[in-house]
């Protein structure tokens, strides 16, 4: 026996000692409800499951079949469908034994430790995780409100009847018309999403409307992937030149806006006044309504936790995962949602079995589609230092380089990476 | 350019590749949908002959450009010769075989493991048929790839019979009769070297033979070879043609 | 007896070594970031990326460590393997190479 497999025979009889252990504790099931059916809310379940095979799991969700954001840009420009981004519970309740309810939570009772919900019994938890998403500011522009965004000004970044209805607009457009995207302040859901949604569409505009155009108000003075971003809309679209079908205007050009008049479809931003012939206004988000209605957010409107187990730092035994949640360098991503949730549950498995959580390891890789073939990414790994999580300087943003090789590779490995991630969430 | 590289419906292919990114759970499904929506290509060996004819004697100092220019690096290794398990080594492979394995790709004929092929689909719709010669000259002037280590002699040793002596009774000829005594190819372009291959590249062609998936083979030769071969002898012959790679000289 | 004394001499080395170092997350923990891109489990779903379930220890190692030295060429495992410390890359390899 060498020092390698005398290591190996030790570690396989150490995990046999805590697994007796964790069996008597267990001896009451212990009962984790997970509150939010998407991205983050589903791995959360799955995982959970691979985590603790004795745990009971009960999963919260409204919707039977669940739009998820990722791709939805492909929808508008008609590359895909809603259904290929719909997905269903099916697989958490056959493979992974998840109880999955379709209701509403309405309430929260910590000293209890119950969830009430609308139509439903209350659900008694020993540890709840909560991923409720973001939800909209809609109040903060002066003639913008949620009607004018369900019907003149979408935002199309929660996946479904907004995205249908941009599509239909983005395809009345007259020819040579603009169309307008206002982009949100940090923090948001998809930070470069935006600038994906601004660049397919001028590609889409290239094939049916090639004298169209794009105009980003951005209330920022740069974004994520932004170098690699540029260099494609100047290999693609005549960025930085009299003919660019993206016009880019930050924060220190005036794109910051004022007011809008959603009749004339007009924008009133800092540079000045902008007609336009369709109009995707992405507004200021916050924490998801949910997570206010269980007293989880803080001042700032999202709700702060424990790095290392995302339990919130304001309810205990309560974990809050996702884009709701306060995770300093991390963006809010659905991989990053995907990344927390594991660390979370991995937590709670820990927690119930009566151990210390170990180190947290989290990661954030993200592709965006410039045109149909060509992708740029960021790819970054996060630790807890202080309780920050921190992003570990050496990875990043895809190189510039003068190969057709890179980019194309990356928009293959862009599907291939959705499908894939689409079933560690869902399959 | 010649036309057995394009056809009328090329651009509809493409089309069908473009809106490809269709969803994980209904995946399977979709591959099957899109490969019945296109009957797949295959060649006609009068028609490959031609192809291969008009190939130029590539230029191998300009194919090592390509080889990291391209990213066929970042999978075939920095000098061709694989470090994973999961892609071929072109080091030491046959000109024709190169050349002819880019055109298929190029035109859409192959679909085994249809989400992996993707990519090469993709790579060499970006080369002309001169940059394939090149990188064709570059893995040629290569020793044939070294040994892989995760190389099984004992199942080597059981393949070797089969390979060297075929099973008439079965349907099946000898290996080597066209792989070559030492698995380094023989008279036919579409004949690939063997030695030295990665033996899980290898199990996972031999299986898309077998289940009628890759349909490169002109004539259907390989499908019919593979049809009557078991699992174990698939294994076998994997690790009887590794066993016989060379320890690489350095690039050069 | 003999196996008991290197059993003691091995427990107090690995702690001794603990000590110094900084903790490092589990392998199945660090293996879980690889999972959204190369499949739950590393079990890949038949996508580009390849599976890591079963895959040789040293071979994964030796990968990892040249995508971080750019000694290997890549689309993105070049900035990924950049996240990732020795113990954790051996963590990492041990956790994939024992899942069958």
């Amino acid at each position: 026996m060498n020092r390698r497999e005398l290591l190996k025979a030790l570690g396989a009889s150490a995990l046999l000692l805590p697994a007796s252990a964790l069996a008597k504790t267990h001896n009451k099931t212990a009962h984790v409800v997970i509150v939010g059916g998407g991205i983050g809310g589903a791995t959360a379940a799955k995982y959970l499951r691979l985590a603790a095979p004795h745990v009971q799991i009960t999963l919260v969700e409204p919707v039977k079949r669940f739009i998820t954001c990722l791709r939805s840009t492909d929808v508008i420009v008609g590359h895909m469908s809603l259904d290929d981004i719909t997905f269903t519970y099916d697989a958490l309740r056959a493979k992974y034994r998840v109880n999955v309810i379709h209701d509403r939570v309405v309430g929260l009772n910590p000293d209890k430790k119950t969830v009430q919900l609308l139509n439903g019994k209350p659900l008694t938890y020993d540890r709840l995780v909560v991923s409720p998403g973001v939800d909209f500011i809609q109040g903060d522009v002066e003639g913008y409100n949620r009607e004018v965004s369900e019907t003149v000004m979408p935002h199309g970044w929660k996946a479904g009847p907004q995205t249908l209805l941009l599509k239909k607009q983005l395809e009345a457009m007259p020819q040579g018309g603009t169309y307008v995207m206002v982009a949100p302040p940090l923090p948001y859901r998809c930070p470069p999403g935006p600038y994906e949604r601004a660049s397919l569409v001028a590609e889409w505009f290239q094939k049916h409307n090639p004298k169209a155009k794009v105009v980003i108000l951005d209330p920022k003075d740069s974004f994520t992937k932004d170098v690699p971003f540029k260099k494609a809309w100047e290999r693609l679209y005549g960025f930085n030149t009299a003919n660019s079908m993206i016009e880019w205007i930050p924060a220190a050009q005036g794109g910051k806006m004022l007011r809008v008049d959603a009749a004339s479809k007009t924008l009133v931003a800092e540079a000045g006044s902008f007609k336009a012939d369709a109009v995707n206004y992405i507004p200021p988000q916050r924490a998801g309504t949910l997570a206010f209605r269980m007293g989880l957010t803080n001042r700032e409107g999202w709700c702060p936790v424990d790095r290392r187990t995302f339990e919130s730092s304001i309810i205990k035994d309560v974990h809050v995962i996702g884009d709701a949640a306060i995770a300093d360098t991390m963006p809010k991503s659905g991989y990053s949602a995907n990344s927390q949730a594991k660390v979370a549950v991995q937590a709670i498995a820990d927690l119930l079995a009566g151990k210390t959580p170990g180190e947290p390891a989290m990661i954030n890789v993200c592709y965006s589609l410039a045109g149909q073939d060509y992708g740029v990414s960021i790819a970054d790994i996060f630790k807890v230092v202080d309780n920050r999580i921190v992003k570990l300087p050496a990875s990043g943003v895809s190189p510039i380089t003068d190969s057709p090789a890179q980019p194309l590779l990356e928009a293959v490995y862009q599907r291939n990476w959705h499908r894939t991630f689409a079933n560690d969430c869902f399959a | 350019m010649n036309k057995t590289f394009t056809s009328p419906s090329f651009a509809a292919r493409l089309a069908t590749l473009a809106t490809w990114g269709l969803l994980g759970l209904s995946g399977a499904v979709a591959a099957q949908d899109a490969k019945s929506v296109t009957p797949m290509p295959e060649w006609e060996y009068t028609q490959l002959e031609q192809a291969l004819a008009k190939a130029s004697q590539g230029n191998p100092e300009s194919g090592k450009h390509l080889h990291h220019y391209m990213y066929c690096s970042a999978c075939h290794g920095d000098d061709g010769n694989s470090p994973s398990r999961n892609w071929p080594s072109l080091t030491g492979q046959k000109p024709d075989y190169v050349v002819k394995t880019l055109l298929d790709y190029k035109q859409d004929m192959r679909r085994d493991h249809y989400r992996k092929a993707q990519v090469m689909t993709r790579i060499s719709q970006l080369l002309n048929e001169n940059q394939m010669a090149d990188l064709a000259a570059y893995y040629a002037r290569q020793a044939a790839p070294s040994v892989p280590p995760q190389t099984n002699l004992k199942l080597a040793r059981q393949g070797a019979k089969l390979a060297q002596s075929g099973d008439e009774k079965r349907g099946i000829s000898a290996c080597s009769s066209c792989h070559g005594e030492k698995g380094e190819s023989g008279i036919t372009p579409d004949t690939p070297a063997l030695a030295g291959q990665t033996p899980e590249y290898f199990v996972q062609a031999m299986q898309m033979y077998k289940a009628g998936m890759r349909s490169s083979d002109v004539g259907g030769v390989m499908r019919m070879f593979a049809k009557n071969l078991t699992e174990k002898e698939i294994q076998a012959l994997a690790h009887y043609y590794a066993s016989l790679g060379s320890v690489p000289g350095k690039d050069n | 007896m003999h196996k008991l004394l290197l059993f003691c001499l091995l427990l107090w080395t690995n702690q001794a070594q603990a000590a110094q170092e900084p903790p490092i997350a589990t392998g199945k923990m660090l293996g879980d970031t690889c999972a959204s891109c190369h499949g739950t489990h590393g079990r890949s779903f038949d996508e580009y990326m390849p599976s890591l379930a079963g895959i040789n220890r040293d071979q994964l190692v030796a990968a990892m460590k040249d995508y971080r030295a750019d000694r290997r060429a890549s689309v993105v495992m070049n900035r990924i393997a950049k996240g990732y410390n020795d113990r954790e890359i051996e963590a990492i390899a041990d956790y994939f190479s024992r899942i069958k």
